[in-house]
């Protein structure tokens, strides 16, 4: 974490909330001699749909595993991989795109799709301003 | 031998001759269209082709087709002379061998030293090969239960083969003897890596016998 | 370059092994699973045998010193970077500074740690693969200790599409051969070999039929099988040949042994059958305990299966360049 005693900076702030939307926050607060800062990240309740990379079978787990990649409700990351498209003998991943929750599949595992089909939705919550005050 | 491998087994007799006709036919095998190696072992070589390529079956014909007209050529080899100490700890089997011959120990290790051994194939581990030329008295069965060999360098008796052991590890030969100065048998940074190739000539040298 | 954080011993790099130096005694070594580390290197774009690490006891632990892209195949060990859980037979970017975790699989034996530009230790007699019975090749002709560091060579093909790219298990692409009545158990297509017809029609018939069982005493050199014993009427006077991996071998005691990649190059025993080359993947993901059967097969059926593997490598290769060219697109 930050050095308590040095001054935050706009690109500081701008990391910070970089990190906080990334992460699902809502609300954050930091506090130093001299500086008390807010963001507030009002939910906007946007919804992320996301789309298949290729024409191909999608499978909500990896065929050799159990469990799946991730189930309505799980918060994901923009990074996540919450599915798989196979292409004949490749698989390729579903990424998730934007952090938030995710609602639900949008397509069956197992079924053929083709490219661009939706086949989850994220609900977002990180669309908004930010305020300081010292 | 398997998906992509034949073994050619030499009819007839193991003996110079023949081996020689052997490393003629691997060095001819090997230019051949889909061979990927072939390898001389106690008369019979070992040919590795690309199963894409190459139809084992003709190999086959044109293994047995090619093989009588294979002419017997000198070997290309050195000689080189091995100092050894019979019997001892490391030469554990010179009397079970012995006994078998209806010979001393002494004696045994004379016979074993009397004759110039030549290099017939690349050996089990590299470096020193399989050598031929042990006379028929001293022949012995392999062990039914191999046994742990630390050392390199032990003169054993397999069967009617006699080898110098090129790694440790566990062994169905009987072992006589062993070098008495310490070889690194491959080295593959060396120039050249292995100590003896087929074609090689080796004379064992009695340093001493311990009986 | 990775760095070894953490290691059990018999961790070693390989290549797909050391061809044409059988003059000299040498047997081939190389990845007992070549077709995950081949699959490995071509979603990396690497050319299939570009060296990577075998990795056969875990836990293994790497940091990466250098951004570079990887690929973990073979026995699922639930690879974890940087705490991210990776799919099985998955590609993705490691960055500078993260670490990789493997876990001992489940099932099989042996996973493969591939690398972008190939493992880059020294070339011998042809190849990168460590000889680990002999102690040469590979890094430093041993397995991998804590500390060592292995460069990575250079690489065209230096990222991955986000999220990485994935190949369907061969478990899943190539299908084994079946026996009657065979559950939980390896199936190999077996080419009967020179001595088998010298083998009394029982022994045959326990070669062929029974379950064998794969012993504590096996390893990259061979398998010791237990089961009936294999004897023959009269001991037989085998010449020493050449050897290939997969040569099942019958000794005195009459319990078979497969040689495997770091067998010996040249052997004595009377030859039952040799394990197809397409096959040898499947021992190699097969753990002391594992049992076996042995299907017949002719060099004409083990050709085929050959092709078979090759053309799922060469759909991965060519999937692999395709997804690789749309991302940088």
């Amino acid at each position: 974490m930050r050095d308590a005693l040095k001054p935050l900076s706009l690109d500081d702030i701008r990391g910070i909330a970089a990190w906080a939307r990334t992460a699902g926050l809502g609300e954050i607060e930091l506090e130093q001699p001299g500086l008390r800062l807010r963001l507030v990240f009002p939910a906007t309740g946007g919804l992320h749909l996301v789309r298949s990379p290729t024409t191909g079978r999608f499978f909500d787990r990896h065929p050799a595993r159990p469990d799946p990649f991730a189930r309505p409700g799980d918060r994901v990351s923009a990074r996540d991989v919450i599915g798989l498209v196979q292409v004949e003998r490749l698989y390729r991943p579903v990424i998730a795109g934007r952090a938030g929750v995710l609602a639900r599949f949008l397509a069956e595992t197992g079924r053929l799709i083709d490219a661009d089909t939706p086949l989850a939705e994220i609900t977002t919550e990180t669309e908004g301003r930010h305020g300081t005050r010292s | 031998m398997g998906s992509s491998a034949l073994l050619f087994q030499a009819p007839g007799a193991l003996d110079l001759p023949n081996q020689r006709r052997i490393w003629a036919l691997a060095r001819q095998v090997a230019g051949w269209p889909g061979i990927r190696e072939a390898a001389s072992g106690m008369s019979n070589l070992l040919v590795i082709f690309d199963a894409q390529s190459c139809d084992p079956e003709a190999l086959q014909v044109r293994l047995i087709s090619t093989w009588p007209a294979v002419n017997d050529t000198p070997e290309e080899g050195r000689l080189v002379e091995l100092p050894v100490i019979y019997g001892g700890e490391l030469g554990d089997d010179l009397g079970l061998v012995a006994d078998r011959a209806g010979m001393t120990p002494r004696e045994t290790a004379q016979l074993h030293a009397a004759t110039d051994y030549v290099v017939f194939a690349p050996g089990s581990s590299p470096g020193f090969g399989y050598l031929f030329g042990l006379d028929p008295r001293l022949f012995t069965p392999r062990k039914n239960e191999p046994v742990m060999r630390k050392q390199t360098g032990t003169i054993a008796i397999g069967g009617i083969q006699t080898s110098i052991g090129a790694a440790a590890g566990p062994s169905g030969w009987n072992a006589i003897g062993c070098l008495s100065e310490p070889l690194v048998p491959f080295d593959p940074h060396r120039d050249p890596p292995s100590v003896l190739y087929p074609g090689d000539r080796v004379r064992f040298r009695i340093e001493a016998i311990v009986a | 370059m990775i760095e070894i954080v953490q290691t059990p011993p018999l961790n070693s790099v390989q290549d797909l092994g050391r061809f044409g130096a059988r003059h000299y005694g040498v047997g081939t070594s190389g990845a007992m699973d070549d077709v995950a580390l081949a699959t490995g290197n071509l979603l990396l774009g690497n050319p299939a045998g570009a060296a990577g690490i075998e990795i056969q006891m875990f836990p293994f632990l790497v940091k990466f010193r250098s951004d570079v892209a990887v690929a973990i195949t073979g026995a699922d060990c639930r690879a974890r970077l940087d705490g991210t859980l990776l799919p099985p037979w998955w590609s993705t970017n490691a960055r500078a500074g993260q670490s990789l975790v493997l876990q001992a699989p489940a099932t099989g034996a042996r996973s493969y740690l591939a690398v972008a530009g190939g493992v880059d230790v020294p070339v011998v007699l042809g190849s990168r693969s460590t000889c680990l019975r002999i102690g040469y090749g590979g890094h430093r002709g041993r397995a991998l200790e804590a500390g060592d560091r292995l460069a990575c060579g250079a690489s065209p093909q230096a990222r991955q599409p986000q999220g990485g790219i994935g190949a369907e298990p061969p478990e899943a692409a190539l299908a084994a051969a079946a026996v009657d009545g065979a559950r939980d158990v390896t199936v190999l297509r077996v080419v009967p070999a020179a001595e088998h017809d010298a083998f009394p029609e029982s022994s045959r018939r326990a070669f062929w039929q029974e379950a064998w069982t794969v012993s504590a005493q096996s390893n990259r050199m061979g398998f010791r099988l237990m089961g009936t014993p294999l004897h023959l009427d009269q001991p037989l006077e085998i010449r020493s040949s050449g050897i290939v991996p997969g040569i099942v071998q019958v000794p005195p005691s009459g319990q078979p042994i497969i040689q495997l990649r770091d067998a010996n190059s040249a052997g004595g025993y009377p030859k039952i059958g040799v394990v197809i080359d397409a096959d040898l993947w499947r021992l190699g993901q097969a753990r002391p305990g594992a049992k076996l059967r042995f299907a017949s097969v002719t060099q004409q059926q083990a050709a085929e299966v050959q092709r078979e593997t090759q053309a799922y490598l060469a759909e991965v290769e060519a999937l692999a360049r395709l997804c690789r060219y749309e991302a940088q697109g």
